[in-house]
């Protein structure tokens, strides 16, 4: 993983990404027990073309030269199949632009607040997304009062409520 | 079995997952693997083939 997230940040420095975090699953695990997932999730934040359209190709074009292989909606980057999710809307923006950095090994990355993970979680609505959350809720330590502005700010908390009480 | 123990055994799984979530992120990621390992076959069965992440992962500080 270590490899893989040297890759990323190579991304970021050579500008094929304007900025990336960790999110998803693994991003979860950063602050929660370990659970099953095959997947590296990487939300990211892309230069403007000339024209305004954000695309994920740039990334795909570079890491194949490489060396790196598309699988399925992933990309093989040493060992790891990666998945690149471009920051759609208000609140991924927000959670990428105030992702923290952290170490992995002897390599900086950047991961999502927990905060930000749990509002995506609610946001995205999934039963899986529910279940995880369940246990997130319970396990990952939060600013209670950061996580109220981010739930409000972006009209999450009447769900959040809702999936709260059912813990 | 009694209330008591059971609340027992549920209080010491709380603990044990909290203890879990505590590890470092290097020695989670080395149990992930071990779970995708352990899942791999039986999803294989089932018809679906996932890739276990072939990573050298760092022993932490």
């Amino acid at each position: 993983m270590e490899s893989t997230l040297k890759v990323l940040n190579e991304l970021e420095s050579d500008g094929v990404i304007s900025r990336y975090a960790i999110g998803g699953a693994v991003g979860a695990i950063f602050y929660m027990e370990p659970f099953l997932t095959f997947d590296l999730d990487v939300f990211v934040l892309l230069p403007q073309t000339a024209g305004g359209l954000l695309t994920l190709s740039p990334i795909y074009e570079d890491l194949k030269r490489r060396g790196c292989t598309e699988e399925a909606d992933c990309v093989l980057i040493e060992g790891m199949p990666v998945q690149f999710l471009p920051a759609y809307n208000l609140l991924l923006e927000e959670s990428l632009a105030e992702a923290r950095e952290t170490a992995y090994g002897e390599t900086t990355t950047r991961v999502l607040r927990p905060e930000h993970l749990a509002a995506i979680m609610v946001q995205t609505g999934r039963d899986k997304d529910r279940q995880r959350f369940s246990t997130f809720m319970q396990e990952a330590a939060m600013d209670a009062d950061y996580l109220q502005r981010v739930l409000d700010c972006h009209q999450l908390t009447a769900r959040y409520d809702l999936w709260k009480t059912a813990i | 079995m009694e209330n008591r123990d059971l609340n027992q055994l549920l209080a010491g799984k709380q603990r044990r997952r909290h203890e879990l979530a505590r590890l470092p992120i290097e020695e989670k990621i080395r149990a992930v693997v071990r779970l995708q390992q352990m899942a791999a076959p039986i999803l294989k069965q089932r018809g679906k083939t996932v890739r276990c992440w072939t990573i050298v992962i760092p022993s932490h500080a």
